[in-house]
């Protein structure tokens, strides 16, 4: 192999494994949520294939999802789920949503442009039970259904994705 | 609804008596969320401006979009700020949240409608003129077991405040059966 061919390997090596090893927003409120004493993900049947499903068929106006749901055991607040919550608002995600309610159950939703429309990270999270969600999703369906019911948005278009 | 929009549109009328120059301002609504928000059962905070805001005012705009009207006041708009507590019993608020919020509405504001109801929804609707555009309002929306701040910042015309009612958790308030005082 040449020195240009061996150093093309190498900066490809690099490259991947770099890409690898950045965790997405998604999985670091995943990792935090589930770092959590008690914390169990739910194994949801078949979601790979509704996954594809949605890349294929766009219902909703949605293009592509990543959920994850956890049975959180009565889990209150935890200063690492929060760092975390802070964490994304560094990282190219604009905050737009805030629910907080007496009883724990707490909801934050952030936007940001995709090259297909716009991005919705959703953390939603009530007694005994935790949900990640991740929608890239038509703009004006989305911006329809924030504007129409904000806190309720991602958990509605999730419904919707069942019709 | 005309008791809310005819003062209204008598001080946008008015506005023109107001010095130019006057900038609008994002009224920050942070010095009480924590006291609110403790004796809350839910807080809701919607933040929209920016660049998120006029993508919004975009995709609403389009022509098949259901609220086009809603779409092109978006796109003029620099923030939607938000801020509803909802308490589980009447009058659990400390009312000296609503005074430090009416603080910090400074010179430059004007109050052009104040309405006092019966029931106790009560509403304050201040606006900051530039020239004579409006370029920011705050409303103060006051019912028994909800307390609502809503800060819209930009050039708005009163009459299409009503466009925003019921949108990104802003309540309606010129429906309300309210008396005026």
């Amino acid at each position: 192999m040449s020195a240009l061919g061996r150093a093309l390997l190498i900066a490809g090596l690099a490259g991947a494994v770099l890409t690898g090893c950045r965790t997405s927003e998604f999985g670091t409120l995943c990792n935090a949520v589930s770092a959590q004493p008690g914390v169990h993900r739910q194994y949801i049947p078949m979601l790979g294939i509704a996954r594809i499903g949605v890349r294929m068929a766009h219902p909703a106006g949605v293009f592509d999802f990543k959920l994850a749901v956890f049975e959180n055991g009565g889990m209150h607040r935890s200063p690492a789920v929060d760092r975390a919550l802070s964490s994304i608002d560094q990282r190219g995600w604009t905050p737009v949503v805030k629910v907080r309610s007496a009883d724990g159950t707490r909801t934050r939703i952030w936007l940001r442009e995709s090259p297909r429309g716009m991005e919705m990270l959703l953390f939603a999270h009530e007694t005994g039970e935790s949900v990640v969600l991740q929608l890239e999703m038509d703009a004006e369906t989305l911006f329809a259904r924030l504007a129409a019911d904000p806190a309720g948005a991602g958990r509605r278009t999730l419904a919707g994705l069942g019709d | 609804m005309k008791r809310i929009l005819l003062p209204m549109l008598v001080a946008a009328t008015l506005s023109v008596l107001v010095p130019a120059g006057v900038r609008a301002q994002k009224i920050s609504f942070d010095l009480d969320t924590t006291t609110l928000a403790a004796k809350a059962i839910e807080t809701v905070e919607i933040t929209l401006d920016g660049e998120l805001l006029r993508l919004a005012g975009r995709f609403l705009a389009t022509a098949d979009a259901d609220e086009p009207e809603l779409g092109r006041l978006l796109r003029r708009l620099e923030g939607i700020y938000v801020r509803s507590y909802t308490f589980d019993s009447d009058g659990a608020y400390d009312s000296r949240a609503i005074a430090a919020v009416r603080a910090r509405i400074g010179a430059g504001w004007q109050k052009i409608v104040n309405v006092r109801s019966a029931d106790s929804d009560d509403v304050e609707v201040y606006t900051k003129l530039a020239g004579d555009r409006v370029e920011g309002v705050v409303i103060i929306a006051a019912q028994p077991r909800q307390l609502t701040f809503i800060n819209i910042v930009g050039p708005v015309d009163l009459a299409e405040l009503s466009l925003l009612e019921g949108q990104f958790a802003i309540p309606r308030i010129s429906k309300k059966d309210a008396k005026e005082k």
